[in-house]
């Protein structure tokens, strides 16, 4: 095909004429869009952007490191009393078989043993997060439990380690919580409960 | 005969009249606008000059459309892309350096403009965007040849009707094209022999090319 071919062959393509609504409404909003990015001069917008970003993010960082900070380790302190509420409700109906106390965002799931052998001497609370999605586990130390994280279901066993520690044990591999570790997408976090139920 | 009209303000308060100055300024300005060049109405525009802004708006509007009808083939989208267009024009006017002419500055934006386009097209699996150009080529409304080569372009990718477009409608060479696509020449020059090897083709079997 030569130039002028396709030239000529292109050129057959007609262009629809633009309606006068659409040629006066995208008029009307391109000046309004002008007169929103002139209304100040461009030297004091840009202090202004300066100031603006780095209050954004004197403000971003602060709600970060708080944050943070509420997501140590020992956050779940203000917690304590009521896992051990929940812990004691739990014995109390099911003396000595409970295992594990699974609160998936709200969901709760009780896992307990068939006869009433389970020891219940070191109560802990171990926290699985991510994006939001929090899974609160009420066990005891030398106790196993699973759990669905990330389209797989991980079985662990949960040890309480010296000075409130927590170590936290699946098939070959184990971990401590002091360290915060990512297990399957989530950080995970522990912590003993007073030994008092 | 022959007699020119002439455009008479008229008020009735001090206020009107105050009105009217305004009014007498800006028509006064948008006569001689008519033909004041780009780098002058830029200049202008980006000191919020609203009525300079509209003359450019005017001067470029209709070419920016056909634009964008060459590469989405579809006369609703062709109108939103070349209003988003203007908008982003405006709102990034003061950015314009000169470095490219005021019409390849727009003409990139328009290109962004369009590679949007063609993500939005994507996320919705190209359902309506197909939909509108299958209808048009189906519609048979127009003439048989533009029926012909607008089925044919449809076939094309996006980034090849648009090259086309900026080569072929335009009458850019390919090095102005390439930068307008942000892309190499050598890339541009590429994307043409393919689509015109691809247009042959195409409208070789509907008879258009002996």
């Amino acid at each position: 095909m030569t130039e002028n071919e396709l030239r000529r062959i292109l050129s057959g393509l007609k262009i629809p004429t633009a309606s006068n609504i659409a040629r006066e409404r995208a008029r009307h909003r391109a000046a309004l869009a002008l007169g929103r990015t002139e209304t100040a001069p461009n030297s004091e917008r840009a202090v202004w952007f300066w100031r603006l970003t780095a209050g954004a993010l004197a403000v971003a960082l602060t709600g970060v490191l708080t944050w943070q900070a509420w997501l140590r380790p020992d956050a779940p302190r203000e917690d304590t009393a009521a896992d051990q509420k929940i812990l004691k409700q739990m014995q109390a109906l099911f003396p000595r078989q409970v295992n594990a106390v699974v609160d998936d965002n709200g969901k709760v799931d009780l896992s307990v043993a068939q006869s009433p052998e389970v020891g219940s001497d070191q109560p802990i609370v171990v926290l699985f997060q991510r994006h939001g999605q929090m899974i609160r586990v009420l066990s005891y130390s030398g106790h196993k439990f699973c759990l669905p994280l990330d389209g797989h279901e991980h079985c662990f066993e949960i040890l309480a380690a010296a000075a409130g520690g927590v170590i936290l044990e699946e098939d070959d591999r184990a971990w401590l919580t002091a360290g915060a570790p990512e297990i399957a997408g989530y950080s995970v976090r522990a912590q003993t409960l007073e030994a008092s139920l | 005969m022959g007699r020119s009209r002439r455009w008479t303000p008229r008020a009735n308060n001090a206020k009107d009249f105050a009105r009217i100055d305004v009014l007498i300024y800006k028509k006064r300005m948008r006569n001689e606008d008519v033909d004041a060049p780009d780098d002058e109405l830029v200049g202008r525009a980006q000191a919020a000059d609203a009525a300079a802004f509209t003359v450019l708006f005017d001067r470029y509007y209709d070419m920016i459309h056909a634009f964008a009808y060459r590469v989405c083939l579809a006369e609703s989208e062709a109108e939103d892309l070349a209003q988003e267009t203007f908008i982003r024009a405006a709102r990034g006017i003061a950015t314009y350096r000169g470095t490219a002419s005021f019409k390849n500055w727009l003409f990139r934006i328009a290109h962004h403009v369009v590679i949007d386009w063609q993500r939005q097209r994507i996320r919705r699996r190209d359902k309506e965007a197909s939909f509108a150009v299958e209808m048009e080529a189906q519609a048979g409304l127009r003439a048989p040849d533009h029926t012909l080569v607008h089925a044919a372009l449809a076939q094309l990718p996006a980034d090849w009707r648009e090259a086309i477009a900026l080569v072929y409608f335009e009458e850019l060479n390919h090095r102005e094209a390439a930068s307008i696509m942000g892309c190499a020449e050598a890339t541009l020059s590429w994307r043409i022999f393919r689509a015109k090897r691809a247009l042959k083709k195409l409208l070789s079997t509907k008879g258009e090319i002996a």
